[in-house]
């Protein structure tokens, strides 16, 4: 993890955010660009495939060269579009997807043996593939080549987000607040309350999840088993939550305020708000550049509910490359497509009762709860998991 | 009940730096320099206490 | 809004509490294990035996037993400074540091298993947490000299060892690491724990596999002994304290794992050799406890595993350490046996 490292703050964030604001307009971009440059090279070298890793940074120099050529409608955005995929291809899914066809890696000629992934490679191209499909589409101007490598380069959010839009970080980036104080005030209780989720409510919650194993479930007693996974259903949230914290937070140090990722996802009442709370910058995302281009919901019905099948198909595949992110992300999209058909019901009314209401909330927080179940576990582990839970 | 939920989510995200107004009825504004930087330390404190990471301890008889 | 005043006084008030618990956390120091053990080296001028080492040490070796058999006066009882979780750099420090306050044994006794007298020394600064944090305290400029740290592990453990904070974060994480031990127990049978945490543990400090730890002992028969345990070494036989270096009694187990291999033999004999120079006897006792049940996991004597080998100890002392020997040695009047000699 890089957040909590002195690293982090005392040679990148808060040198970074000074000189950011103490420069002129003209020279803030290429602040953020330099540093963020420097923070990649860095945490790659150290954490992260080592030269080989820091030379990655060459795919952000290669993104910025190739967007210059990004007009609306052209076919440029394609090219770009295309590159970014074969990107998380490559480094993301080339053992996953190689290994359908050959499951034993030894037998396996497109394996990868010492796979690594560029430092926030999920994040950052997802911001390539927006920005190169909203030039297509004219949904954003082109800003100068200092301005759009600053976007992606940005290091508070690149290695876990929240994802940014281009058209939103812009004006951030040209007109930063002036209340810096405010924004140090609230930037640096952000960072704080981040690290307080991670270490003292996430990391001491692992004391429970570390045992989603078949080893240690085929002797727990079975009441233990749903603390288990609810624990998990939290920490993951109080981990990628206080992640998200840190980042706003730091990108506030700069004056810069990007966008919210979590907004109370387990007190919502229904599965679509969950997904409206949760991670919000890829639900956004994934609407925007996913769903609506597949036809949203202004096509047939078994075309809408195939439609949110296909984009949490999606979701799922982008959080891990493994067939249970896969099942995860059907379970949520059967889920959608239930609730979708449920509301949808003629002569539906919501009821008003404060009953309704709970029974809602907590139908919502067990489906999604038993559902994290896929996610930390490999397909065979979570099927014992169950028969354990269920049949002892 | 649910108005009490709302104000307390709106007391933890002022009190976590989500938001910049206090919620209604909590008078403590930023410039309340010594809530905030008793505030602060009692952050530090609490991530001084939990930052250990387990992988780090086989002895543990300091 | 918010005034810059304001901000500052914020700031300042937050140092004033990293200060206070800095302030506190140096008042409740002298309640870890390290200074512990060196607040027990200073009040023992008199002991006439000192054993050293790591947690090996510290369970095998029981005082009172290896006494009572080794024939030792009480007045001069033997003190046991072993470190768990310690390198031979802090096992020298704590050696440097009983001698620095008047200690004179006559014997001193090297506890030490696998490769600990030949393998560098390399750390990095997270590493020093718990017992190794004496680092940051005890001779920081003197230690340097026998571990390597990264350089930029150097400049965090230069800014790091002014802080009670930082340098005594093991001690508090410890406390923690306890309360998330507890939780994880629910609902699991119950994992067996020794002095120094879980059992199984332990087994992350031997080797992974026997070609591995063979192939350990042929890649050390062309390495000398540790600048640390040299060091130490050289300083006791200046101050013509004899040393008796331990092979420690491991565990059945181990010694079918690795200690079966003919590279482990070949090895020791390497390490006998570079102990001659310094006159260093050396004890192998790795096979002394045959019993696995008197091991509290793979590495550590259990209690009565400890009273047994000290005993056994305390008897080759008594015979092969008599007074004539160590008179002879130091042209001091013996006061370590009983007058039966």
């Amino acid at each position: 993890m890089i957040f909590n490292t002195w690293d982090y703050y005392i040679l990148f964030l808060l040198p970074a955010a000074i000189f950011f604001r103490l420069a002129g307009p003209v020279v803030r971009p290429w602040i953020v660009v330099l540093s963020g440059c420097c923070f990649f090279l860095y945490f790659s070298f150290t954490q992260l495939g080592g030269a080989i890793g820091a030379a990655c940074l060459l795919i952000f120099l290669w993104e910025s060269f190739v967007s210059r050529f990004y007009k609306p409608a052209s076919w440029v955005c394609w090219l770009g579009v295309t590159q970014t995929i074969l990107f998380l291809v490559v480094f993301k899914y080339r053992n996953f997807l190689s290994g359908i066809v050959w499951p034993e890696p030894a037998h396996n000629p497109l394996y990868w043996k010492n796979a690594f992934l560029p430092l926030g490679i999920s994040f950052f191209t997802f911001e390539f593939l927006h920005y190169a499909w909203d030039r297509y589409r004219a949904k954003t101007e082109t800003g100068t080549v200092g301005e759009y490598m600053a976007f992606i380069l940005f290091f508070p959010t690149m290695v876990a987000g929240p994802i940014k839009r281009y058209q939103d970080f812009l004006p951030k980036l040209r007109a930063v607040t002036a209340e810096w104080l405010m924004d140090w005030q609230r930037g640096t209780t952000r960072i704080l309350a981040g690290l307080v989720k991670k270490f003292a409510i996430a990391d001491v919650l692992t004391a429970y999840t570390s045992h989603l194993n078949i080893p240690d479930l085929s002797v727990a007693n079975r009441a233990i088993l749903p603390l288990w996974l609810l624990a998990y259903g939290f920490k993951i949230y109080t981990d990628f939550s206080a992640y998200s914290d840190i980042a706003i937070g730091s990108a506030r140090l700069f004056g810069i305020r990007v966008p919210e990722n979590f907004d109370w996802p387990y007190l919502q009442t229904n599965i679509a708000d969950f997904w409206r709370c949760w991670h919000i910058s890829l639900s956004k995302w994934l609407l925007d550049y996913v769903y609506i281009p597949l036809g949203g919901s202004r096509v047939s019905v078994p075309r809408i509910y195939a439609n949110l099948l296909v984009t949490m198909f999606i979701s799922g595949l982008w959080h891990g490359a493994g067939y249970n992110f896969i099942v995860w992300g059907l379970l949520h999209g059967i889920m959608l497509a239930v609730h979708r058909w449920w509301r949808r019901r003629p002569g539906y009314v919501p009821s008003p009762r404060p009953s309704a209401r709970f029974f809602s909330w907590l139908l919502t927080f067990v489906c999604v709860s038993l559902a994290w179940a896929f996610f930390c576990m490999d397909i065979h582990t979570a099927i014992f998991f169950f028969r354990r839970l269920l049949w002892g | 009940m649910m108005k009490t939920i709302r104000w307390i989510q709106d007391f933890l995200e002022y009190l976590g730096g989500s938001q910049d107004e206090p919620p209604p009825g909590f008078s403590i504004t930023l410039s309340n320099a010594v809530f905030w930087g008793l505030w602060w330390g009692v952050l530090i404190a609490v991530i001084l206490v939990f930052s250990g990471q387990s992988s780090k301890f086989i002895y543990i008889d300091f | 809004m918010l005034s810059k005043r304001q901000f500052v006084l914020a700031l300042a008030i937050t140092l004033a509490v990293v200060a206070a618990i800095n302030v506190v956390l140096a008042l409740l120091a002298h309640r870890t294990l390290p200074r512990r053990i060196m607040r027990r080296a200073a009040d023992s001028p008199s002991a006439e035996v000192l054993a050293i080492g790591n947690s090996l040490m510290v369970a095998g070796f029981h005082e009172s037993s290896f006494d009572s058999a080794a024939a030792v006066l009480p007045a001069h009882a033997a003190v046991n400074l072993g470190l768990g979780a310690s390198t031979p750099v802090e096992q020298l420090l704590l050696f440097r540091y009983a001698i620095a306050h008047g200690m004179r044994p006559r014997l001193l006794l090297y506890g030490f298993y696998d490769f600990q007298l030949t393998d560098p020394v390399t750390m990095t600064n997270a590493d020093l947490i718990g017992n190794r944090a004496i680092l940051y305290y005890l001779e920081p400029e003197y230690a340097r000299r026998f571990y390597s740290l990264p350089a930029h592990d150097v400049v965090e453990f230069e800014v790091m060892r002014f802080f009670p904070m930082f340098v005594e974060r093991g001690a508090v994480w410890s406390k923690v690491e306890e309360f998330r031990r507890f939780l994880s127990q629910q609902g699991l049978p119950h994992e067996r724990t020794n002095q120094f945490g879980r059992a199984s543990d332990f087994s992350l400090l031997e080797a992974a596999s026997s070609q591995e730890f063979a192939h350990h002992c042929d890649s050390a028969l062309s390495a000398g002994l540790a600048s640390p345990v040299e060091e130490l070494l050289r300083q006791a036989h200046a101050a013509a304290i004899p040393v008796v270096v331990i092979e420690m009694p491991m565990s059945p187990f181990h010694r079918r794992a690795f200690y079966s291999s003919p590279s482990w033999p070949a090895y020791v004999s390497h390490l006998r050799s570079l102990l001659a120079p310094y006159d260093a006897s050396f004890v192998d006792a790795s096979d002394w406890i045959t019993d696995g049940s008197l091991f509290a996991d793979n590495l550590h004597l259990s209690a009565s595993g400890g009273q047994e080998f000290s005993r056994r100890l305390g008897d080759l002392v008594r015979k092969d350490y008599s007074s004539q020997r160590i008179a002879a040695t130091t042209n001091k009047k013996p006061r370590l046996m009983r007058s039966r000699l």
